[in-house]
């Protein structure tokens, strides 16, 4: 399956009989940035919207991609004063978040692997790789299908909530099929209440986030599709 | 905040109660527990070693191709002194003495349980090695 970013920029260049193939990675990491601008012009050049509104998600994805990493980078920087595996702060949630919020599902899944991928890379700790995999996806699942399901009837606070927990849960699930032991089991509940805190921090830092964002005049037109709060 | 978030945080809540509930009652129960107790240390899923936990001290050194660890038994608990995994985490948890209590070492797969005497039996080829 070709990445969502591949495909828009495909797209873009549908006119010239060219496709952009290559490295998920790349394509998406500014370097599309120079497809995208003359990706633009040709969209100029036809009417209609389309163009520019799959131009314009490229880019943010783009640049909610960096601020992801960012994100990952200044949490590993913080030092929490537990010693239980997998608690974390979830900083990254925020714009995965936002990202299903303006985006859709495909540009928020390939946020998270975007994340996940850079963060190992960057940070050096591979082995953790697996289990961030695994608790990303989950958590996503989750939030995807409050959003999709449940969109009037959860907020932001309690779709973060459920991301934070089931994020959890999900790398302590890896953990204990790597390790081959369900002992691992033992550290479910701190999981699940930090969990919850966090999560209750993120939802609340995403819903301010968004409100600035809203008030952006490039944000305001991503937001025709249905909304949450 | 809408009336969902509510029922949703609310019923994880009840759940980590539930849960903090058994935890509770398996932990006190495991220190009500007198008798000998032994560390069942795994790598990668392979028993490595089950060690009784002595008062005097016992060192076990870990190599693996994934990293090094240094294991200290001593006044009947277990604690991991060093490590070269990039979070530290398990030298972080510190010094465990409870039967059932954990410490993992995840980036290098290494897991150490604290077992009373018929669990420890329950691996009989656990001190060959």
């Amino acid at each position: 399956m070709r990445s969502s970013i591949e495909r828009e920029a495909a797209n873009l260049h549908a006119n010239g009989g060219k496709t952009v193939r290559g490295n998920r990675r790349q394509n998406s990491l500014g370097i599309n940035g120079g497809h995208g601008i003359s990706g633009m012009n040709e969209g100029q050049a036809i009417p209609g919207r389309p163009h520019a509104y799959d131009l314009k998600r490229v880019i943010l994805l783009s640049i909610f991609g960096a601020i992801t990493v960012v994100l990952g980078l200044i949490e590993a920087m913080i030092p929490l004063p537990t010693a239980i595996p997998g608690v974390k702060l979830g900083l990254a949630n925020i714009m995965v978040l936002t990202c299903l919020y303006y985006l859709n599902v495909r540009d928020a899944l390939t946020l998270i692997a975007l994340k996940t991928v850079l963060t190992a890379l960057l940070l050096g700790t591979f082995s953790s790789f697996v289990f961030s995999l695994c608790g990303s996806l989950l958590s996503f699942a989750f939030m995807y299908l409050l959003l999709r399901f449940g969109r009037n009837r959860f907020s932001l606070i309690g779709v973060s909530v459920a991301g934070g927990v089931t994020h959890n849960i999900g790398q302590l699930g890896a953990a204990a099929v790597v390790l081959g032991t369900s002992k691992i089991y033992y550290y479910l509940p701190f999981l699940m209440l930090s969990g919850i805190v966090t999560g209750v921090f993120v939802g609340i830092a995403a819903k301010y986030m968004i409100r600035r964002l809203d008030d952006m005049p490039q944000f305001k037109e991503l937001i025709d599709h249905d909304r949450i709060s | 905040m809408k009336r969902g978030d509510i029922w949703l945080i609310g019923s994880i809540v009840v759940a980590v109660s539930v849960l903090f509930i058994v935890w509770f009652q398996q932990d006190s129960a495991a220190g009500a527990y007198i008798g000998k107790k032994y560390a069942r240390i795994t790598v990668d899923r392979e028993l490595f070693r089950t060690v009784e936990l002595t008062e005097h001290e016992q060192l076990i050194e870990i190599r693996t191709g994934r990293g090094y660890n240094l294991i200290q038994i001593r006044d009947g608990g277990v604690r991991m002194i060093e490590a070269d995994c990039p979070d530290d985490l398990c030298v972080l948890m510190g010094f465990k003495d409870r039967v059932g209590e954990t410490i993992v070492c995840l980036p290098n797969r290494i897991i150490i349980e604290i077992v009373g005497e018929q669990e420890e039996e329950a691996v009989p080829d656990a001190v060959v090695n």
